[in-house]
């Protein structure tokens, strides 16, 4: 389910637009993100947090600071669109929707 | 509707989900019974399953075997349970026999998790490099998209 979660929270446009701030920025400050949006640095925080949970962000300790980042590795999660592979998965799982769908039928 | 995702995770890992409208057991069941397997499992359109052989247990082998009825092309891939929990998770070990040639093996976890009065699928493949995913994803691309577009077309048109 980690997957589906990590999407979930993109599909916010503001933390979306938060994780292509960082994309090109690296690590920043959280309170270097509130002039690039028209709300709270609290309301920022609380869209931050969320990406933390979901793997998007992480969050070091340098004195006093607490900057973010991408998370490694996140944004080489690519989906698949195409492919025999997904055809077949696809093709397969359509038929085992039918197949379980007959409980009237006895074992 | 219940869409399926595909998304290549980390180096050499193959996410895929899917929710089915059906409770956990039955999803399970579906995967280590031998018969239904051979009416599900068929692969692409046009392909047909001449063999399944299936030990259910753990340490147990199985082997599945498709053919193309228009050309005769056949694989199969062959394997064994490391770990069955039942009705939340199957854990195997895979590999593809290919005329000529033979694929890594892949470890499999498929796990599912109660959704409602259904189940969601989550099946990790980690294949034994990034090259290998990268084979395994884009083999048949193109048939595979024109199978996939054929779907779309039926879809809009219905």
């Amino acid at each position: 389910m980690e997957v589906t979660k990590a999407f979930a929270a993109l599909s916010d446009p503001t933390r979306l637009a938060i994780v292509t701030r960082l994309a090109e920025r690296g690590e920043v400050d959280v309170m270097d993100l509130v002039p690039d949006f028209p709300i709270s640095q609290p309301a920022i925080s609380r869209h931050v947090k969320v990406l933390e949970e979901s793997g998007w962000v992480t969050r070091r300790k340098v004195g006093t600071r607490r900057p973010i980042r991408l998370a490694p590795g996140r944004l080489d999660e690519i989906i698949v669109w195409s492919g025999r592979l997904r055809a077949t998965l696809r093709a397969n799982y359509a038929r085992l929707d039918d197949l379980l769908a007959e409980k009237d039928i006895p074992e | 509707m219940n869409r399926m995702t595909m998304v290549m995770s980390g180096e050499t890992d193959l996410v895929v989900t899917r929710r089915f409208n059906a409770a956990p057991n039955a999803v399970y069941d579906a995967h280590l019974n031998v018969e239904k397997v051979r009416r599900w499992m068929l692969g692409p359109e046009g392909w047909t399953m001449p063999s399944c052989e299936m030990d259910p247990q753990e340490g147990g082998t199985f082997a599945y075997t498709w053919e193309d009825s228009a050309s005769g092309e056949r694989f199969t891939i062959r394997g064994h349970f490391v770990r069955l929990d039942p009705p939340h998770r199957i854990e195997h070990i895979e590999a593809m026999e290919m005329p000529g040639m033979t694929t890594p093996e892949s470890r499999v976890v498929t796990e599912f998790a109660k959704d409602g009065d259904g189940t969601v699928m989550t099946m990790t493949i980690t294949y034994d490099s990034a090259e290998s995913r990268q084979g395994a994803v884009e083999s048949g691309m193109e048939e595979g998209m024109a199978w996939s577009y054929d779907n779309l077309d039926r879809m809009v048109s219905a």
